[in-house]
Parts: structure tokens; C-alpha cells; sequence
């Protein structure tokens, strides 16, 4: 947490730049610092390398689609290739195979990562406001506000999770953007907000805290330029396993098919199992592999990357 | 911490070694082995009947422990009798007691015995009926009412040992007599009875009955429960008593059928059986017992028919195709395909304009191409269908219902469709152009304005999402494709199944959906879902069609008593339905069903609705090994 | 001491009421309810539906509804199932637990007792090979979507090489004639390793005191460690019950196997950055200064304050294991309460669902307890008086 220069400002009037730039200024430096960190850990790089993959795959599919493949038959949802039996090992026109009801598998695949970005990045980003404005208030604060939110993330730690929402999903299909509010809701008010409490609690008792307010800082303006900048990379931290949960959440459901979401990567293998081809992998791997791969390697990338911040946030981690 | 890690290291070696070298238990030869995927939930016929009546509790328990007085002989479900000895007695007007009932004479076989070796009497079937009203049919719920009906049945009673008299209230239909009273199950009186006095005396004799749990209950099935490991499996053993073990049933090209048993040298024939004998069945049970595996998923269930665990997979929605594919290449496994009793379909809420415009839903109906996407969309594993009564159903199914748009090209179609909206007062701001020749849509339509003069708004086509059941989803998204070519601005909304549900029953505010039934023999479902009086809410006709000239003549379908009468007037329902279209029927799939034909022997392979819909023909099935 | 146990034992209570009933009107605001199984057939009439209702309760308001099931609730009656109406709930739940509690156990101990010797290692050699090979491989199975995993796992060691058994938890040739029930097997199987693993803890903690111990404690440990197993394994030959407990051992392999995969990970991160900030301690560095070979600091110095973290996580782990099941227990055919919990919901069974939320939440809220009090009384930096749940 060190690492973050304070960012308060006391500096006199007669300072010959505009606060905002030397604000800037700041900030840049310490991004600068934090990623000469981060560049330290491989398996942050690692992570980092394979967003940039998927980054890259699922930008092509606008262009694929407008371009090179035809609607009718690459489209994920409704395509279909009268041209050939069903689902179709990998070929010329079909690099990765089709589905059992003739859909393309790479126009699946690349469809689905651009919404997985989206799924995995809202609702992780509902979480992380969430967590940081409740934790950074909590702490602040203090007595009931703080009461009430602990209390909060009490009760839904409490709730077990994957079943708790295959339970709602049997009974209300969750579509995309529901599901992905919901898991960063539930996401925002749980253990992150704990988490960064804790850490806005050890913020908020240093000593220019107490100056900013000496000073005349209304909380609103302490809060949000002393304390939030301190606890945020705690909270991108934790973005990042927050879009691992999200996705594998998803994908769980979707196999369960009790989400209603027409095309994921966890669609792609429900879709596999319930026409009865997940069962001799050998035989029929171009249906789980690639779906089954995407999920576990962008999982994995967010995952690592979580692993390489923490080791910015927690210097105990780093190299001796 | 070493010494530690060492002995669980060698633990686990060991535990894993041993795992590994000694193979599983051998199978016993006796035993007709089946999997299950849910458990089923009790072995009391008045829940499993009542709340519980699941596919599952019928499959292990009430269709293998009970028999009937009559029944449908497997596999061209033709009525015959089973405990009875005859057919029941024409109906006669009576007056008892100063009120006018029917009654009719049923005589039971001699030679029918209870498990523990007693003789099966009138009086435990006057019991099974009476006891059972006493309680309230309505009461106990499920399909309780409907096997005794309390609308139309009064009283059971015994006239001598081998004798019982049906007193009734009113007139019944085939579907409340035939198909109804006289199939229910028989139980056994003396084991019965004070669990019913018992229940009686309790608070609620309906709680405290469903609570029991039978055992040693004596029955005249061909199996009897054995074991149930909850969770695990479920064991029935051949019933040593079982009086039809041997007999004969043979059946006739001109439809008739004879039942001998050799043993006992009961007979029985309908009608004078001329001509080529098609099948042959003697009944069993020729296995010393039946074991249910619950298995959690069907990959596994697939595994274990491969792998030789089981001998067949009981599920009543049949095996997908995939599983088909790999299985038809396995050894000693035989795949089998079935017609099955059911269809899907769209529907619209008529209540509404202009759903209610009977060229609006033929211009659908002729718009959707069920080949299509059933042959190249779905590549076989659906198949089109156009009545309600899906032609499996050989004896009820009409051939000669209207077939809108079948074979016609997808520009013909269109071109079809717009003849028919023109005709009802339709115009369009964009009409649609169509070249014939290339079969091409040269201009899609737009603005479809109504025979009123207002522009058509847009509106929601209900359907399942591709979880619950992808084959409805790609028809559906299909279907409001063509249907905007015209200009019908129709939007596929994949909507969850208790969301529709609710819509369609609780509400009835919706304006088109996609479902499905699954349906009984006898085609009494024209009744329900079509009537004018089933159109409340919560009625089974929530969309509201409503015909008096309709209503009549079901009304005298169900009221019919004799089998070739209610036949014509179920021909005649069909191609009303079939023009008015109150219901678009679209497709159904086949039913897939696999076995160890290494292991098994089926008498016929060949039934309506599969294997399954039988109890996976338990009673008759021969064990090579 | 006693006034924050109090304390948090009052706030448990609060906060389990308050979780029912969120559960509760939470399955109550879901579309659709029990007698909808009817609609299916139109044979059925209203009269008989509106029966099912009154039966059920379901004709009362939904406040009354909820009152009277809280009421219920803290007399420890769960209501009765819907669809598999009369059976009380706690029935159906108690069926289920052995089953689902002996499998997460174990597999809980094991992806523990894996994670946890990984992460000491990989901390030691941090930089190393086996440190960045541990951590991506850790990290691709943790993400590794596991409904596929199991599928593939299954299909290779059961299917392929026909090492295990597909599938189930018993096998129902042996068992068809078997005298005790699958639940009498798993209970006595709780007591056995119960006292098995306390024996052993007791024996290895008493021999194997100090740093050194010597050759022939070490040897008596091992022996006597042997008899006991030997003793319990006896005493069950002699009830007869060996092959019904080897039959479920069987069984758990693979599952365990295959939670251990997905599991292990978790731990051996949490072990590895637990190790990274204590080596730093000063009394580490005083042990290694000391002379001590490597292995005795980082065994006992090092891991033992390290494992205070990972031991919250695991009793943390364990209760919402009770309920996390879902997939593993379809995977595997695993009758127990994951698989009660989704068949409930797709029955629309709320009292089944619901009591079996309340259920897994008992558990959690004990399992917070537990840790809390653990933490407390482990780690002398926290206070009692302290702020609670920081």
C-alpha cells in the first residue's frame, strides 16, 4: 500500500503549475512505479499476455462477420451450413468444427469472448464500487453505518453462492445483464467490502488524514481524494479475481441451463451435452476443447494477473 | 511431519492399489438391470399416485406391483381384461333407492392370486374403489380423480365372491369408463384396511395415509419390492404368485386378440379372431428381479449401458441423438427408435386482434416449413407434424386432416401467405416481393396494416430458451424470421417455462407461444384443450378459442360410448381443428431408447411412446444370460 | 473472553433470522409454485388443485405463511416437503447429510493436506521452477471448468482404463443383499476415522515431541499408529461391515480425486503468501541464524504460524462445501444435499429448498463462529474487545 504516494495536497498557492497537473504528474509516477512492480512477476505477464489474446480474438469477430463469414451460416445463434452433417469435425470452412445443430465453432467461440469481457468486467466492476464506496464509508464512519454494512456482508457470505443462484435460475432464468448485476451486487456487498474496510480503516487513522480535516476537508472530499485512492489498488486487485468468479459462475449456470443466455462459452458445452456428445471426448473434442479451454485459460489469465497486482499491493510478496 | 506424510502416503498407495486390482462386483444373471436419474420418492400407491406421482415412482413401483381389471395390451393398446374374466356388462339404467343410476357387471377371474398366496376376490375390488371414494379422490390429488372418478362413480358392489356390481352415476364416456374406473388398481383388502381405518381416525386421514409406508403389502403385480437403498438403487423380485406367468396373448391382423394361460387354462378372445397372426406375447416375468440403478446424469447412465452395469436406460424423454450415434457403434448395444404421443406447438391468444383472424394463423401455419427445419435444421431428430393427434396414435389419428403448405417452396409459401392476408383485409406499406423462380425474397415486407385500418404493432412470440429445450428455441427464432418477411412483426422472446406457464394459466396475458403436450391414448385432449368452458383462467384452453359448433361436437365425442362412433367423430374434430388452427402443431421427435440386446430379448421393439412408457416391458422380457 | 463470545453468539442468532427469512421470501417471490405439476393434465380437476393447496398451506396469506414457518423453524421443524408430501423436511435433509458430509470431508482434507504441503515448498523456493510450474498449474486446474473436468476425469479412470467405478456411491450388486444401510456404513465410518485420526494425532504428538526425535520413538509411533488402524479395521470385519465401507472408499475416489485437482490451489496460494510474510518474522530469521537446517525452520517455525490463515479458510471451506456440492454430486451421482437442493428447485419444493439454504447456512454461521473464536484465541494480536468482523 506504500507504494501509492499520497496524493493530498498542502503544497502554497504560489506553486507555478496547476494542482491538477502536478496531481497528474503523480499519479503517473506511481502508475510507472507499480508497473516496473508488476512487470517483476511472471505470472502476472503471463495473465497479462493472455487478456491481450482474447483481447485480440474477440475484437476479430465484428470484422469476421462483416467481412469474410456470412451471416446465414456463421451466425453463433441462428447460423447454419446446409452444405454438411452435423456437428462436423474441424474443416477448410469450418476451422474448428460445428456445433450439433450446425453452427460454426469459431464464430461461437469468438462471439462469446467479447460478451465474456463485458460479463466478467461489469459485474466485477459493480463489485469493486460497490465494495470500495461501503468499505471506504464503513471505515470512515464508522458505529452504524458501519454496523449495518458488516452486518450485510455477514448475511451474504452466508449465502452459498452457486447453488443459491441455480436455485433462482431454475425457477427465473437470469438473461446476460441481470445475471451479470446480480453477481456484482452480491459480489460488491460481500467479503471485499471487508477486505477493503480494513484497509480504508488503516488509511483513514494516519496523520494526514486528521491534517486534511484539520484543514476544513469536508468527508465527501477526504474520502474521495485521500482514502479511495488509497484503497483502489486493493480493489483493482480484487476486480480481477472478481471476474474469474463471474465467469465461472456463468459458465456453471449455463451448463445447468438455468441461465437464459443464447450463446457463452458455457452454452457452447451445455449445447454439447444435452444433444449427448459430451461423453467420448476423444472422439467429439472440437465440442468441449476449445469452449473448455477458453473458459479455464481467461479465467486463469484474470487470475494471474490478480496474483501479479498482489504482489504490488503486499510488498512481503516481492523479491527479497 | 515426515512420519506423518509417509503413512498417509502409503494409506493411499494402498487404498489406490487395491481400488485399482480388484474389479467390481460381478453381476448376477438373474437380475433385469435398469437406471434411473432420479430418485424415486415413496412406495405408497396413494402418494405415488396422489402429490408424488412422478415418471420415476411409476416406474419402479406402481406399474410393477399392480394390476387392474382391464388394460391395454401391449404393444397395440387394445382394450382387454386383465383381472377380469369378460368384458364389463352394457350399461343398464337402474333405479336404486328412489335415484336413477347405470350399472354394469363385471366378473373376475378365478385364478388370480395376491403375493402372499390369497386369492384376489370382489372384495378387494369393491374395496379398491370404495375405500378410495370414502377418502375423497379429490383430496388425494394427482391422478386419483381421474382413475376413480367421483363425477361419475358412485359405488362398488360385491354381488357374489367372483362378482361386482359398478353402480354409476351418470353416462360415462370412453375416457371415464373404459379408459378410466375400469382401469384403476386393485389392492389388497385385508392389508389395506386398517391402514385405512387408522388414517380415517387421524386429523388428516389424507396426511396420515400418504405417511404410510408399506411393507410386506401384498400384490398381484408381476414384481413385489424387495429392497430400496434411497439414493442408490431399487430392488423388486419376481412375484412367486403371479397368476398371468405363462399366458399367451395372441394377436390378430383383423385386430382381435386371444388370451390363453396354460397354466391355470384361462381363456379369453374378443370378437372371432380370422387371419394371419401378427404377435405372439407370453407374459413373464421371466427375471428373478428388476434392479434400478439412480444414476445423477445420462453420460453416466450411457457409460454404464456400455460398460454393461445396465441393461437399459428408463428415461422418459429418450436418449439424445449424440449418445445414439456412439451407442449404435457399441457392442451388444441396440438402438430402437419409437413414435411418440405428443406434439408441439405455437399458439396465439385469440382473445386478441388480429390473432383472432383465422387467415392470420393459416397464413403462419402455411409460412412455417416443419421439413425444413426438422430435415436440414434439425437433420432427423424432430419430425413435422400437423394434427393434434400425432399419427402414431394409428387407431385415433385422422389421415385425411388438411396438411397447409406442406411441400410448398419457401416463395410459394410466401406467396400463399399473402393471397390469405389480402383476402382477410390486410395491406402492407412495403408489400413483400418474392421471385418464384430463383426462389428468392426480393423485397422483404413491412408495415403490415390490419383489416382496421391500424398498423400492426409488434409482438412477442413466447418460446423456450435453448437451455430448456434448444429444439423449440431454433424452431421458434425460425419461425418469427418468416413470419417478418411478410411483414408480421413478430419478436422471439426466449422466456423461461414457469414464466410462460404462469402467462398462459395464471394470467392468460400473453399474445403467442411456443409449447408442447404430451398426451394419453384415448384423444380426449381435443376436449380439454379446445372447449369454450376450459377458457378461464387456469382452464386448458388459455387461449381462448371458442366455437359452439366445436363445443358440440365434443361434447358428443366424450359422451360416446361405442369405440368406432367416437373414432368418426375424433376424424371430424381433427379437420375442424386443422382449418381453424387454434393450435399451429409444428413437430415432435422420436423417442431413442438403447439396450444390451447381448443381454435382452424383447418380444417387440415396436410401441408407441417407447419401451419405457411400459415400465421397459419388465413382465416380458427374456434374459439370454 | 466470555462477554465477546456472547456477543457474537447473539449476533449469529440475529443474523441466521434474518437470513431465513431472506431466503424464504426470496423462494416465495419466484414464479411458479407446486401445483403447476398438475397443468399437465387437463383430467385433473380444479377441485383437486385447490385441495393440494389447502393441504399444503399455500392457501393461507404469505405473511401468516412465514410466520408460522418461523415459528417452526426455531422448534428445529423445517415444514414439510411439497413433493414428496408428508415427508418432513429434516427428514429428507438428515437422509442426505452422512453422505454429502463424509464426501466433502474428506476431499476437503485432502485438497487441504495437498495445498498445504505445495504451498510450504513452492514458498521456500519461491523464484524457483517449481514455484512458477506450481503456480500456473495450481491456477489452471483452480479455474478449470469443473462440471467437464469431472466429466473428463470419469471418463478416463472409469470408462477408459476401468480402474474405479462409474459413477454412484455404492454399487447395488453388492448391496442388494446387504444387512446395514448405506447411512448405518457411513456413520460408523465417521467414528472409525474419528478415532483414527485422533489416535494418531495423540500418538505421533506425544512420541515425536522436540526437534530431534529419536530412531525408536519414531519406529514406536509407526507401530502403534498401525495397531490402531488395525484395531478399528478388525472391529469392523467383525460386524461385517468392511466390504460395505471398502465398496464406499472405492467410490470416493474418484470424486475426491477430482475436488482435490480443482481445490488444491486455493490452499497452496494462500499457504505460499502465508509463508512469504512470515519468513520474514524475526524469529524465523533468528532460527535460521541460529543454524537450524532448513527443513526444521520451515516445518516448524515457519509453517506452523503460516498455517493459522489456511486453517480459518478450511473450517470456512468445509461448511459451505455442505451445500457447494452441486456439481460434484451430479457428476458423480452422489445423492446428498447439493442434489436435494437443485431437484427442489426445479420442482418448485420451497420448503425443501429453503430448509436446505437454512440448512448450509446453520452451518456456515457455526463454521464463522468457530473461526472467529479460532482466530481469537490463536493469534494473540487480535483483542476481544476489539472491533468485531474486521
Amino acid at each position: 500500500m506504500n507504494e501509492l504516494v499520497p496524493t493530498h495536497e498542502t503544497g502554497p498557492a504560489s506553486l507555478a503549475e496547476p494542482i491538477w497537473k502536478i496531481r497528474w504528474k503523480l499519479t503517473r509516477r506511481s502508475l510507472r512505479q507499480n508497473w516496473e512492480i508488476f512487470k517483476e512477476s511472471r505470472i502476472g505477464m503471463l495473465g497479462i499476455i493472455l487478456i491481450i489474446a482474447f483481447g485480440i480474438f474477440g475484437a476479430m469477430w465484428p470484422i469476421m462477420i462483416n467481412t469474410v463469414w456470412d451471416p446465414m451460416v456463421y451466425d453463433p445463434v441462428v447460423g447454419f451450413d446446409p452444405m454438411m452433417m452435423h456437428p462436423s469435425p474441424p474443416s477448410g470452412t469450418h476451422l474448428l468444427g460445428t456445433d450439433p445443430i450446425g453452427r460454426d465453432i469459431l464464430a461461437q467461440l469468438m462471439h462469446s469472448t467479447g460478451r465474456e469481457f463485458l460479463l466478467g468486467v461489469l459485474s466485477a466492476l459493480i463489485t469493486v464500487v460497490i465494495g470500495t464506496a461501503v468499505g471506504t464509508a464503513a471505515a470512515y464512519y464508522g458505529g452504524l453505518i458501519d454496523t449495518f454494512f458488516m452486518r450485510i456482508a455477514d448475511i451474504i457470505l452466508l449465502f452459498p453462492f452457486i447453488p443459491l443462484l441455480v436455485v433462482v435460475g431454475a425457477m427465473v432464468k437470469l438473461s446476460f445483464l441481470p445475471f451479470a448485476i446480480i453477481m456484482g451486487v452480491l459480489g460488491g456487498f460481500g467479503g471485499i467490502t471487508i477486505i477493503l474496510k480494513a484497509q480504508a480503516l488503516s488509511v483513514s487513522v494516519r496523520p494526514y488524514i486528521d491534517a486534511a480535516r484539520v484543514a476544513g476537508g469536508s468527508n465527501f472530499h477526504i474520502i474521495v481524494s485521500h482514502i479511495i485512492p488509497n484503497v483502489l489498488p486493493l480493489s483493482f486487485l480484487y476486480m480481477m479475481f472478481s471476474v474469474t468468479s463471474a465467469i465461472l459462475s456463468e459458465a456453471t449456470l449455463s451448463f445447468f441451463g438455468v441461465l437464459n443466455i443464447d450463446m457463452s462459452w458455457g452454452m457452447m458445452i451445455h449445447t454439447a451435452d444435452v444433444a449427448g456428445y459430451l461423453f467420448d471426448f476423444a472422439r467429439y473434442w472440437w465440442l468441449w476443447a476449445p469452449a473448455g479451454l477458453a473458459i479455464t485459460l481467461f479465467c486463469a489469465a484474470f487470475y494471474m494477473v490478480g496474483r501479479g497486482l498482489d504482489e504490488v499491493v503486499n510488498p512481503r510478496l516481492r523479491k527479497r | 511431519m515426515k512420519s506423518w506424510k509417509g503413512l498417509l502416503a502409503t494409506l493411499i498407495i494402498t487404498i489406490l492399489i487395491a481400488a485399482v486390482a480388484v474389479p467390481g462386483f460381478a453381476g448376477s444373471g438373474g437380475l433385469y438391470e435398469m437406471s434411473i436419474f432420479e430418485n424415486p420418492t415413496t412406495f405408497n400407491l396413494f402418494s405415488a399416485t396422489g402429490p408424488q406421482s412422478t415418471v420415476w415412482n411409476d416406474f419402479v413401483s406402481s406399474s410393477q406391483y399392480y394390476t387392474s381389471l382391464y388394460g391395454l395390451a401391449q404393444p397395440y393398446l387394445i382394450f382387454v381384461p386383465s383381472v377380469a374374466a369378460d368384458v364389463p356388462s352394457e350399461l343398464k339404467q337402474e333405479k336404486i333407492g328412489g335415484k336413477t343410476y347405470y350399472t354394469s357387471i363385471v366378473k373376475i377371474r378365478k385364478d388370480v392370486k395376491w403375493s402372499n398366496n390369497t386369492s384376489l376376490t370382489a372384495d378387494d375390488v369393491a374395496f379398491s374403489y370404495n375405500a378410495i371414494l370414502d377418502m375423497d379422490p379429490n383430496k388425494l390429488g394427482g391422478n386419483w380423480p381421474s382413475i376413480v372418478d367421483p363425477e361419475v362413480l358412485e359405488r362398488v358392489e360385491k354381488i357374489d365372491n367372483y362378482t361386482v356390481k359398478f353402480i354409476l352415476k351418470d353416462k360415462p364416456g370412453l375416457a371415464q369408463w373404459q379408459y378410466g374406473v375400469l382401469q384403476g388398481y386393485l389392492l389388497n383388502k385385508s392389508y389395506w384396511e386398517p391402514v385405512f381405518a387408522k388414517a380415517k381416525k387421524a386429523a388428516d386421514p389424507v396426511k396420515e395415509l400418504f405417511a404410510h409406508e408399506p411393507s410386506g403389502e401384498p400384490v398381484a403385480g408381476p414384481y413385489m419390492h424387495a429392497k430400496w437403498e434411497k439414493g442408490a438403487f431399487v430392488q423388486n423380485v419376481a412375484n412367486p404368485a403371479y397368476a398371468m406367468k405363462g399366458e399367451v396373448t395372441t394377436f390378430y391382423e383383423d385386430g382381435n386378440v386371444t388370451i390363453e394361460n396354460p397354466k391355470t387354462g384361462f381363456k379369453w378372445q374378443s370378437g372371432k379372431p380370422t387371419g394371419k397372426v401378427l404377435l405372439k406375447v407370453t407374459e413373464g416375468p421371466n427375471a428373478e428381479g428388476t434392479l434400478y440403478r439412480i444414476l445423477g446424469n445420462q453420460a453416466a447412465a450411457v457409460m454404464s449401458l456400455i460398460g454393461g452395469q445396465v441393461d437399459f436406460i428408463l428415461n422418459s424423454l429418450g436418449l439424445q441423438r449424440g449418445f445414439q450415434e456412439q451407442l449404435s457403434q457399441a457392442q451388444g448395444v441396440t438402438t430402437i427408435e419409437n413414435n411418440v404421443n405428443g406434439f408441439r406447438f405455437m399458439m396465439f391468444n385469440l382473445r386478441k386482434y388480429p390473432f383472432n383472424i383465422k387467415e392470420f394463423r393459416q397464413a403462419i401455419s402455411i409460412l412455417i416449413d416443419r421439413e425444413y427445419i426438422c430435415e436440414k435444421v434439425l437433420q432427423g431428430i424432430a419430425f413435422p407434424q400437423y394434427s393434434v393427434v400425432p399419427p402414431g396414435n394409428s387407431f385415433w389419428y385422422n389421415p385425411d386432416t388438411p396438411q397447409l403448405g406442406k411441400g410448398l417452396t419457401r416463395t410459394q409459401k410466401i406467396e400463399e401467405a399473402v393471397k390469405l392476408l389480402k383476402k382477410a383485409g390486410f395491406t402492407w406499406e412495403v408489400e413483400p416481393q418474392i421471385d418464384l423462380e430463383k426462389d428468392k425474397v426480393t423485397k422483404r415486407g413491412k408495415g403490415l396494416i390490419m383489416p382496421d385500418g391500424k398498423k400492426m404493432p409488434s409482438f412477442d412470440f413466447m418460446i423456450m430458451t435453448a437451455g430448456y429445450d434448444p429444439l423449440r428455441y431454433t424452431f421458434g427464432l425460425n419461425i418469427a424470421q418468416w413470419a417478418k418477411d411478410v411483414g408480421i412483426p413478430m419478436e422471439a422472446a426466449p422466456t423461461e417455462f414457469n414464466v410462460i406457464s404462469d402467462a398462459l394459466f395464471e394470467t392468460q396475458d400473453f399474445d403467442a407461444g411456443l409449447m408442447g403436450w404430451s398426451l394419453t391414448a384415448y384423444p380426449d385432449h381435443m376436449r380439454w384443450f379446445f372447449h369454450s368452458d376450459q377458457t378461464g383462467l387456469g382452464g386448458f384452453n388459455p387461449q381462448g378459442y371458442s366455437n359452439p359448433e366445436f363445443d358440440k361436437l365434443a361434447d358428443e365425442f366424450m359422451a360416446e360410448s361405442d369405440m368406432d362412433k367416437a373414432r368418426e367423430q375424433a376424424f371430424k374434430l381433427q379437420e375442424m381443428l386443422a382449418d381453424e388452427l387454434p393450435y399451429i402443431v409444428l413437430f415432435d421427435t422420436p423417442l431413442i431408447e438403447a439396450y444390451r440386446s447381448d443381454r435382452l430379448e424383447y418380444p417387440y421393439t415396436q410401441i408407441l411412446s417407447g419401451l419405457q412408457r411400459y415400465g421397459a416391458l419388465t413382465s416380458t422380457v427374456k434374459l439370454l444370460k | 473472553m466470555r462477554r465477546y463470545v456472547f456477543g457474537r453468539l447473539g449476533q449469529v442468532i440475529l443474523t441466521l433470522l434474518i437470513y431465513v427469512t431472506l431466503v424464504y421470501f426470496l423462494l416465495q417471490a419466484m414464479p411458479g409454485d407446486i401445483t403447476m405439476m398438475y397443468l399437465s393434465n387437463p383430467k385433473i380437476p380444479q377441485a383437486a388443485r385447490e385441495e393440494l393447496k389447502k393441504q399444503l398451506g399455500l392457501d393461507q396469506s404469505l405473511f401468516m405463511q412465514y410466520v408460522s414457518y418461523m415459528k417452526n423453524f426455531f422448534r428445529g421443524e423445517l415444514g414439510v416437503s411439497f413433493s414428496q408430501y408428508p415427508k418432513p423436511v429434516w427428514d429428507i435433509l438428515m437422509e442426505k447429510l452422512p453422505r454429502t458430509f463424509v464426501l466433502f470431508l474428506t476431499a476437503n482434507v485432502f485438497s487441504f493436506y495437498v495445498g498445504f504441503v505445495m504451498g510450504k515448498v513452492i514458498a521456500w523456493r519461491r523464484g524457483k521452477v517449481i514455484d512458477y510450474a506450481a503456480t500456473v498449474v495450481g491456477i489452471t486446474f483452480w479455474t478449470a471448468f469443473y462440471p467437464l473436468l469431472a466429466l473428463v476425469v470419469i471418463w478416463i479412470f472409469a470408462y477408459n482404463l476401468k480402474w474405479l467405478p462409474l459413477n454412484q456411491f455404492i454399487d447395488p450388486r453388492l448391496w442388494s443383499a446387504a444387512p446395514f444401510t448405506a447411512n448405518q456404513v457411513f456413520g460408523n465410518m465417521v467414528y472409525g476415522a474419528a478415532i483414527i485420526g485422533i489416535g494418531i494425532f495423540f500418538i505421533f504428538y506425544y512420541l515425536l515431541r522436540g526437534l530431534k526425535p529419536s530412531r525408536r520413538s519414531r519406529a514406536q509411533a509407526w507401530a502403534l499408529a498401525c495397531a490402531l488402524i488395525a484395531a478399528v479395521l478388525f472391529v469392523a470385519a467383525r460386524k461385517g461391515m468392511l466390504i460395505y465401507i471398502w465398496d464406499i472408499t472405492r467410490h470416493m475416489i474418484l470424486p475426491v480425486f477430482t475436488l482435490t485437482l480443482i481445490n488444491f490451489a486455493g490452499t497452496m496460494l494462500l499457504m505460499r503468501d502465508s509463508m512469504l510474510e512470515t519468513v520474514q518474522e524475526d524469529y524465523v530469521m533468528a532460527a535460521r541464524a541460529k543454524g537450524l537446517p532448513d527443513k526444521v525452520v520451515r516445518d516448524r517455525y515457519a509453517a506452523r504460524t503460516a498455517l493459522l490463515p489456511t486453517v480459518t479458510s478450511l473450517v470456512l471451506s468445509l461448511a459451505s462445501s455442505m451445500s457447494g456440492g452441486m456439481v460434484t454430486e451430479t457428476m458423480f451421482s452422489w445423492p446428498g444435499l447439493g442434489q436435494t437442493l437443485f431437484a427442489a428447485a426445479l420442482s418448485n419444493d420451497y420448503p425443501l429448498a429453503t430448509g436446505a439454504l437454512a440448512f448450509t447456512g446453520i452451518f456456515l454461521l457455526i463454521a464463522h463462529f468457530i473461526a472467529d473464536i479460532l482466530y481469537a484465541v490463536l493469534d494473540p494480536r487480535i483483542t476481544y474487545t476489539g472491533q468485531s468482523g474486521v
